[in-house]
């Protein structure tokens, strides 16, 4: 009886307890429901108002890709409007709690025009906007709204540039255009050619006698010179001779037209006879004359009379710089009508009236000395320098043999001004030189580069000792010695003859000489640069942004190809306004296809110039070419 | 035994009692200031919503009517302004009119009636509507800045609110 009141108040002191409990748990948990959805309410209000801020991000870059599609630069930026219009500025901005970046990416396609990810390639006129906004409802809670949009760059033109037409339109230096492939523009090509003297004589004679007063010699020729001649001189034999008329006459039809253009008299004296005109007689270079000599006064009668001097065989080229002239010959007039006797050289020269010029052919003796027997320590060659640059894939030496030499024949390429040999090998085995002239090649190793404005030797050699009576030979080519007829030699006197005694440790040389018979094959290639300005564009508004330079080319090892522009505000400007790179100056190329093209205030006229450079062993080609403007 | 429980019982009994009150005064404490936050917490989440809604609907209203728009009559280029006329390629809705009344952003269309976008509840204030179209009209762009407030004239904080908002639009058919 006593006991339950106390039971039961202990009891209801526990329930209480627990009660509350409860209480406490079911307040506390309602507490945070209510304020989680509150928070929850405010975050939903500032994701409100970042979507429309991150919106926002979006409709600048729309307003920066309605004004030039270049506008929508590569990479993370804030954005401002203190000028009035949207610009990209810094990378992030803020309104309140709110930062903002927009990220303009490149997107790449593969071969289907499908947007990927990874590979493909860069297509210039998509790009990725991504606006994104970021902020902290609560400390260490960041939250952020993203949105994407792909921009594609449909309202701008083009002016593209693509078949040969376009090309032949404009200024080509060093470059050509050519149709393989729908036009293209491609460094111009070299011919591989050949560089030495070939010019030959096997043996010096006498055109026909003059033995009567009706026959006549002449001697046909191309011009080298625009010049006026003063005087002609021909090297006589058999010159026991009355007096005759040496003149200029015009072709016709490949025979001397008998009109003299010029003319004197002279009596016959040995050797080189140099007749002076009385007035000089203009000439112009390309064009055929001839040099006729007859019967003028005197007793003319079987044992006096005169004989030009000729060799064979006829060289068909200009012996100064090898360049060919298929009207060298010598014509013989019978009385009655001109022949063509058969593979004559004519030897003359030609004064001109300022005194200090000259062309003709000077080369009127076939030397054989003991000088340039080839045997032992007796080395044979020529010195010279090349113009410009080259590079030799093979040397070609006509040569003999007298008696039967052993061994081989060598050949070698010494450079003097650098003191180095640079190759050496065998010519030919003694047993395949024969007795009359014949070329023998050696393919060098490598390409050899001949140097513009380095000298070398190129000499010949035996392998073994031989002798006096066993030995080889090369053509040695004399002139007269004197300057004018040095000067019309073989590349005038900066080739020259040269032979050593003892083994090549000392050389002679004689400017009065030059091996005849001997070339470099030259190796095929392009030249080392060049460049091609396009014809001027016209876009049709003085409000027109340039966006970007794409192109297509092929950019083989060890060749370069880049791009400038200028524009002007009239055609006539361009001329004056500066070639400039993506950075706006004249100091950079464009060398990636997309790159930006810098603003300019004056844009309504646009032209491009196009910069190949090469080692000369291949050439870059520029298929296509296209300005985006709008 | 049972004298000792008798005095122990009346001393638990007055204990109790005083521990009891105590215990339900402060439960009642709790529970009064809980409903009260309950209560102020809900008017602040009306007064956030009423803001963020009224918000969002002029953006959509002002991006709406800017995207349809042809051209823009006012403000002009680069200037600013409380008003904005838009020329529209519709002419029942030609021209469209946003402009401030008082703390009411108001809407027209055409001959229509002009209609608050926002409620009663909210006032708009730091209204600018910025003409931000590039010079030589290739870009046409309306950039829209403005702060929402609750109308509180007893500036009771559960009822105090305020927002800034911000977008712009580039107009498309043009």
């Amino acid at each position: 009886m006593s006991n339950k009141p106390d039971n039961q108040s202990g009891q209801s002191l526990m329930e209480l307890l627990v009660a509350m409990g409860i209480f406490v748990l079911i307040v506390a948990s309602t507490m945070f429901l209510t304020l989680d959805a509150h928070l929850a309410n405010q975050e939903g209000g500032q994701r409100t108002r970042a979507a429309a801020f991150a919106q926002e991000g979006i409709e600048a870059s729309k307003s920066l890709a309605s004004r030039g599609w270049k506008y929508l630069t590569v990479g993370m930026h804030g954005l401002s409007a203190v000028t009035n219009v949207w610009q990209y500025n810094g990378s992030t901005d803020s309104l309140g709690i709110f930062s903002r970046s927009v990220t303009v990416t490149s997107v790449n396609r593969d071969v289907s025009g499908n947007i990927v990810t990874s590979g493909g390639t860069p297509d210039p006129d998509t790009k990725l906007v991504t606006s994104r906004v970021t902020w902290s409802p609560r400390p260490n809670r960041p939250s952020e709204v993203v949105v994407n949009s792909y921009f594609a760059n449909w309202k701008s033109r083009r002016w593209s540039q693509t078949l040969q037409s376009d090309f032949d339109a404009g200024t080509k230096n060093q470059v050509v255009s050519t149709n393989v492939s729908g036009g293209e523009l491609e460094l111009d090509a070299m011919g591989g050619g050949q560089l030495g003297n070939q010019f030959k004589i096997n043996s010096v004679t006498g055109a026909q006698n003059l033995s009567s007063a009706t026959l006549r010699t002449s001697f046909r020729f191309t011009a080298q010179n625009s010049k006026s001649v003063s005087a002609i001189r021909v090297y006589l034999i058999n010159s026991t001779g009355p007096t005759y008329r040496y003149g200029l006459q015009k072709d016709s039809g490949g025979n001397p037209d008998g009109v003299w253009l010029g003319s004197a008299t002279k009596t016959s004296v040995a050797g080189w006879q140099s007749v002076t005109l009385p007035s000089a007689v203009p000439i112009t270079a390309g064009t055929t004359y001839h040099i006729v000599v007859q019967y003028a006064s005197g007793t003319i009668r079987n044992n006096r009379y005169i004989s030009l001097s000729v060799s064979t065989p006829g060289n068909e080229l200009v012996p100064l710089t090898n360049s060919p002239d298929l009207q060298s010959n010598v014509l013989n007039f019978n009385g009655t009508s001109w022949s063509l006797p058969t593979d004559q050289q004519p030897i003359y020269m030609l004064d001109f009236n300022d005194g200090t010029t000259y062309e003709g052919n000077p080369y009127n003796r076939l030397t054989e000395n003991n000088a340039e027997r080839i045997y032992s320590t007796n080395y044979v060659g020529e010195q010279f320098t090349v113009a410009s640059d080259v590079s030799a894939t093979d040397i070609t030496f006509e040569a003999k043999k007298i008696g039967s030499p052993t061994g081989n024949l060598m050949v070698a390429l010494y450079n003097v001004s650098g003191l180095a040999l640079v190759e050496q090998g065998v010519l030919a085995p003694a047993a395949l030189v024969g007795t009359t002239y014949t070329a023998f090649t050696y393919h060098f190793s490598s390409s050899r580069s001949l140097i513009a404005g380095t000298t070398y030797r190129i000499y010949l050699y035996s392998s073994v000792a031989n002798s006096t009576t066993r030995y080889f030979r090369i053509r040695r080519l004399d002139v007269f010695n004197n300057a004018a007829y040095i000067g019309q030699s073989y590349n005038g006197s900066t080739s020259l003859l040269t032979w050593s005694a003892n083994s090549g440790s000392s050389w002679s040389t004689a400017s009065v000489a030059d091996i005849g018979g001997y070339y470099f094959t030259l190796q095929s290639g392009y030249q080392t640069s060049g460049d091609f300005i396009s014809s001027a564009f016209d876009t049709g508004s003085a409000s027109t942004v340039d966006n970007y330079l794409t192109w297509t080319s092929t950019i083989p090892v060890g060749t370069i190809l880049q791009y400038q522009v200028r524009t002007a505000a009239t055609e006539a400007g361009l001329a004056s306004s500066t070639w400039v790179g993506p950075d706006g100056t004249g100091a950079t190329y464009f060398m990636t296809a997309g790159e930006i093209i810098a603003d300019n205030a004056n844009t309504r006229w646009i032209q491009y110039r196009a910069y190949f450079t090469s080692t000369g062993a291949a050439t870059p080609t520029l298929s296509d070419i296209t300005v985006n403007y709008e | 035994m049972n004298k000792e429980f008798i005095k122990r019982q009346d001393g638990m009994t007055l204990i109790e009692l005083s521990i009891y009150i105590a215990l339900v005064a402060a439960v009642l404490v709790m529970a009064t200031s809980f409903a009260w936050n309950i209560i102020n917490s809900r008017t602040k989440a009306f007064a956030v919503q009423e803001v963020e809604q009224n918000g969002r609907y002029i953006i959509e209203k002002f991006s709406q009517a800017v995207r349809q728009a042809n051209d823009i009559t006012a403000p002009v280029v680069s200037a600013s302004g409380t008003d904005l006329t838009l020329v529209m390629k519709s002419a029942p809705v030609n021209p469209t009119i946003l402009s401030l009344s008082g703390t009411r952003l108001m809407f027209q269309q055409g001959a229509g009636a002009s209609v608050a976008l926002n409620s009663t509840a909210v006032d708009v204030t730091s209204l600018n509507f910025s003409n931000i179209s590039s010079a030589n009209g290739k870009s046409k762009q309306m950039r829209l800045q403005f702060t929402l407030e609750t109308v509180n004239p007893g500036s009771r904080n559960e009822w105090e609110y305020k927002n800034n908002f911000e977008t712009s639009v580039e107009l498309l058919d043009r």
